[in-house]
């Protein structure tokens, strides 16, 4: 249970985020917000996969990408209401994700990392040359703004409340389920996969639906990038988009849900404070990660377990193992 | 028919090496059942075989009658066989309350709409697992370490704790891998104590030992393997008392007669 005082910075931080737009006039940093929420599912989704179950996915671009295109086709061609369309691109961004896991998940190693790399590229590459279904290279503009009670939404706010709401329902509902018995299981996978079959947890079963859940957010989170750029391309959705994602989840820390939020929130803002070296973005990022995993592994916000994973000797309670059959009672 | 468990001709091969070689097993219901025999005798992947780990060569096993042969881990500890492992499988990064609540993951059955909604469902596995799992705690002596991470306690401690989470299963039959290593003579006194208790509660036991003090002191039967193969069965007088085992397995000196 929360405390009073947890209780109070949540309240606190939650009306500042309402107050937010009203206190910044300035749409371009309005904009940065809002993408800093979007990098915040993204992040905070594949964090779910690598952080909690241990499943190495590099692409979630891939879901990304197909979440974003289910949008805008149904959303241009069939006029359905971006209402709909948030949970269906989740859903059918899922069912790809049961595909994929559903052939890898029962191996160990890195086939999983590999099939999610190539699956990123593949589903770039047929969005590019399917053109029939996806324009192709021209991509597909003017996707509709969203409408709510006869209202178009279109200002940065709107935009500003939608991606809140989501970010919010997404961590709440995340931190429902990892401290549930299903959370319980996905990090006693992670942490020994022998030793949990043998507790009875069918691990294939809760990768899968480990796998599922983290997807169905990259698709929520691709749908509201469609709707929100009114217009995308495969450009917006190649491996650097995942490895972007990918070093926020480093960054900030694996693991835990508070990890994710500040590495979106932090690699988003720094390349805007560089703009004038916007080429220099994936060069940034690598040397984040390569900075963080010297000075502090466990991510900005690495939850005092995996601390102790890398600095054990540091915060240990106890004492340490004794040598076999020493003279030593349990302290 | 009291026997709990059963194998016929069970067999493991990896490549050429036949690890575990026609070993024909029957476990009463309500004994301990011990196992020796040296290092790499085979122990380790027959229990790896009991618990679905390794798929057999050849052979068949039963439980309760059942044939559980080709059934996965998951499959078999529903069905209540629990285990420990030789080397220490905890889950070392989760708090030790939280080890011992993975335990009564096949009892609970909280779905993700329970966990978005915390329905009444949740609640009762929540409870289900703290409460129970704190009693267990209690029982092998841990419940000052609940909060703990599982990797900062001892290296014995850690073996108790393992047998907790395999408890909190609510198993019908326990495989112990080793229990004692690692422990010092008092704790080893302790654990003896502990497995006997639970024996008495009516939860059979399979234990591989090498401590013999431990295996002569609680088993009721003792099977003896050597390069994969049963080379005898019977109680721990008659074990003691074999020559070819006292002579090819246990050693000389560990059977001295003072030290047992």
């Amino acid at each position: 249970m929360a405390s009073f005082k947890q209780k109070l910075v949540y309240f606190l931080s939650a009306i500042a985020l309402l107050m937010f737009p009203w206190f910044i006039q300035n749409d371009y940093w309005l904009r940065v917000a809002i993408m800093i929420g979007l990098y915040i599912i993204l992040a905070s989704s594949l964090n779910l996969i690598n952080g909690y179950t241990g499943q190495f996915n590099i692409g979630h671009a891939g879901f990304y990408c197909i979440g974003a295109y289910t949008a805008a086709i149904l959303a241009t061609r069939y006029h359905f209401s971006f209402w709909l369309l948030l949970p269906l691109s989740g859903i059918v961004a899922a069912l790809f994700s049961i595909l994929i896991g559903l052939a890898t998940l029962r191996l160990k190693g890195i086939y999983f990392s590999m099939t999610t790399l190539g699956f990123s590229e593949i589903i770039r590459l047929t969005v590019l040359n399917w053109a029939s279904l996806t324009r192709g290279p021209m991509g597909i503009p003017g996707i509709p703004l969203p409408e709510l009670f006869g209202f178009h939404l279109a200002s940065n706010r709107h935009f500003y409340y939608i991606v809140l709401a989501l970010t919010g329902i997404m961590l709440f509902l995340s931190k429902r389920v990892i401290s549930s018995r299903i959370g319980r299981a996905w990090i006693a996978i992670r942490e020994d996969e022998d030793a949990a079959r043998a507790m009875g947890v069918e691990t294939f079963r809760y990768k899968l639906y480990n796998l599922i859940f983290g997807t169905f957010w990259a698709g929520v989170a691709g749908c509201f990038y469609a709707f929100f750029t009114s217009f995308i391309s495969a450009d917006s959705f190649t491996l650097d988009e995942g490895f972007s994602i990918l070093a926020m989840v480093l960054v900030g820390g694996q693991g835990n849900l508070i990890g994710p939020v500040i590495g979106a929130a932090s690699l988003t803002i720094l390349p805007e404070i560089f703009r004038n070296m916007a080429q220099l973005r994936l060069v940034i990022f690598g040397a984040a990660i390569l900075i963080m995993i010297y000075l502090r592994p466990q991510g900005l916000a690495g939850s005092s377990i995996l601390s102790q994973k890398y600095h054990y000797p540091k915060i240990q309670r106890h004492s340490p193992p004794k040598h076999q059959g020493q003279q030593e009672v349990s302290p | 028919m009291t026997a709990i468990l059963q194998t016929a001709n069970l067999s493991k091969s990896f490549g050429g090496l036949h690890a575990v070689e026609a070993v024909n097993l029957e476990v009463e219901r309500g004994h301990i059942h011990g196992i020796i025999g040296p290092n790499g005798a085979g122990k380790t992947t027959l229990f790896n075989l009991l618990t679905g780990t390794y798929t057999p060569s050849r052979g068949e096993i039963y439980f309760n009658g059942l044939s559980i042969t080709r059934l996965s881990p998951e499959r078999i500890a529903r069905l209540g066989i629990a285990r420990t492992f030789q080397n220490i499988k905890l889950f070392k990064y989760m708090s030790v309350l939280d080890n011992v609540k993975i335990g009564f993951h096949t009892q609970t059955e909280t779905s993700f709409w329970d966990a978005f909604f915390h329905t009444s469902r949740f609640h009762r596995d929540e409870r289900i697992a703290a409460q129970k799992g704190f009693e267990i705690l209690t029982r092998v002596g841990l419940a000052k370490h609940a909060d703990d991470l599982a990797s900062n306690l001892p290296y014995g401690t850690q073996r108790k704790l393992e047998i907790a989470r395999a408890l909190a299963t609510q198993p019908q039959l326990l495989l112990l891998d080793e229990p004692a290593a690692g422990m010092n003579p008092a704790e080893t006194a302790e654990l003896i104590d502990f497995i006997r208790k639970l024996n008495q509660e009516g939860l059979t036991i399979i234990i591989i030992e090498h401590d013999m003090k431990l295996i002569m002191n609680l088993c009721h039967r003792i099977t003896v393997i050597h390069h994969g193969e049963k080379i005898f069965e019977g109680t721990p007088v008659e074990v003691q008392n074999h020559p070819g085992v006292i002579e090819a397995y246990l050693g000389k000196g560990r059977l001295n007669p003072s030290a047992v």
